[in-house]
């Protein structure tokens, strides 16, 4: 039986979508996103960005833009990738299995706090 | 110079990334230089690298192995496999041309008390000069482009329209003074998709599809086959969804094996077997030390059953299908 790509979902994907969620970003901001939003804990090297870049495209969670030139510095051009419907509802049943999982862990009094 | 040296680490990755991603992570890997400064940065930008390589390089290079699982990527390595087919280097069309000679001749030579067959040389000289010259000129009648197809179809606005093709209903490929045209059969209308050559798609690479074009009787075949392939492939028996990979790989191969490789191969063996015959019933050659006695005529054909001389025979064959 053919393994269906990107199921599960692995962590590293799940960054990058909820890093695209809201804007348009290239490599470099995408790292630093994950980087942020993680607290430092994964930052993301070239390899297994772009790996995981390329299997997302093909899988259709994200589509690539047409190259255009940094903000920053006008004469280096960069690629840009957002999130497409199917990318955003893929992260959504992640993110809830997710909450699925920490309300199963607080009433068997594994986790607990004011989390979620 | 730290540049330098991850450019040159870039190179460790297999073709396809590197072709598709290498500037990319060199630009990554350029803004993270830039902006960490100082030796403890410095320091945790190599650490992160190298772990980088260490988990990316075995993924990358094994991604490119196990593609053939997915339905979209068996397509897809089938044709990038037409392409390494038809691309045959003289050295192998050489050597094995080579391997058919010396497992005949071993036989022969051995089982006939050393008959010296001169004709026998020289048609074997003569088909593996016919394979290096034929198909280095039928190379140059065709190309391949490597597409962008982000998913498993290829979009485009036509007049206000929406044009949708999906890769398992190419049918026909040309390439004309419009650019690179794909044909797809949808419900049974045939629609077009024109890309110029210098398209961006046609540059960059998500997911793609190698296209060969201009090889004679290619598309033709190839069409035929699809339009079977989708008839069985809407089969709903049990058991045929799981096959459905091996079905298509084994389906869009076959037309490029059938014309590139069996039809030249069928007569190098046909060539061979022929003058084996011809020797075995006594003919004679153009010139033979001696001809071969009744007792050694009997044996040569069962010579020809032995197991060196029946690998040597076989492996080429198995070499053709080796690119699956």
């Amino acid at each position: 039986m053919p393994r269906r790509k990107l199921d599960p979902l692995p962590t590293v994907a799940f960054h990058i979508l909820l890093a695209l969620a809201n804007d348009e970003l290239h490599g470099y901001a995408i790292m630093r996103g994950v980087e942020e939003q993680t607290e430092g804990r994964m930052r993301l090297g070239p390899g297994t960005l772009y790996g995981s870049l390329k299997t997302m495209l093909e899988a259709g969670l994200i589509e690539e833009l047409d190259e255009r030139p940094d903000e920053e510095n006008s004469t280096e051009r960069r690629r840009y990738y957002r999130l497409t419907a199917a990318g955003r509802k893929r992260a959504q049943l992640e993110a809830e299995k997710l909450v699925d999982l920490v309300r199963l862990a607080r009433t068997k009094r594994i986790l607990r706090g004011l989390h979620v | 110079m730290s540049e330098k040296i991850y450019a040159w680490l870039l190179k460790l990755y297999p073709r396809p990334f590197r072709k598709e991603y290498a500037a990319a992570a060199l630009q990554l890997f350029r803004d993270r230089n830039r902006v960490e400064r100082g030796p403890l940065a410095r320091v945790r930008l190599w650490v992160d690298i190298l772990m980088d390589l260490a988990l990316s390089l075995p993924r990358e290079h094994w991604r490119r192995d196990s593609d053939w699982t997915e339905v979209e990527g068996a397509f897809h390595l089938s044709e990038e496999a037409v392409c390494r087919l038809a691309k045959r280097d003289l050295v192998h069309s050489l050597l094995i041309s080579l391997f058919i000679a010396l497992g005949m001749t071993a036989g022969w030579l051995g089982n006939a008390n050393r008959v010296w067959l001169f004709s026998v040389y020289l048609s074997f000289a003569m088909i593996a000069i016919w394979r290096l010259v034929w198909i280095p000129r039928n190379e140059r009648r065709w190309r391949a482009y490597r597409l962008i197809v982000g998913t498993d179809r290829l979009q485009q606005m036509q007049h206000g329209n929406d044009v949708t093709i999906f890769k398992n209903q190419i049918i026909k490929i040309n390439e004309d003074q419009y650019g690179l045209r794909i044909f797809g059969l949808r419900e049974g209308s045939q629609t077009a998709i024109t890309f110029p050559l210098d398209h961006h798609r046609i540059r960059q690479t998500a997911s793609s599809i190698w296209i060969p074009v201009g090889l004679a009787g290619y598309e033709q075949a190839r069409a035929k086959i699809f339009g079977w392939t989708n008839r069985i492939g809407t089969l709903r028996a049990p058991g045929f969804q799981d096959m459905k990979p091996v079905f298509f790989c084994a389906a869009s191969l076959l037309p490029a094996v059938l014309l590139v490789h069996l039809t030249s191969w069928l007569l190098v063996i046909v060539a061979a077997y022929y003058g084996l015959v011809l020797f075995a019933v006594g003919a004679d050659f153009s010139r033979p030390l001696r001809r071969p006695s009744a007792h050694e005529q009997r044996h040569l054909l069962r010579s020809c059953c032995n197991l060196p001389f029946l690998v040597l025979l076989i492996l080429p064959m198995i070499r053709i299908f080796l690119p699956l």
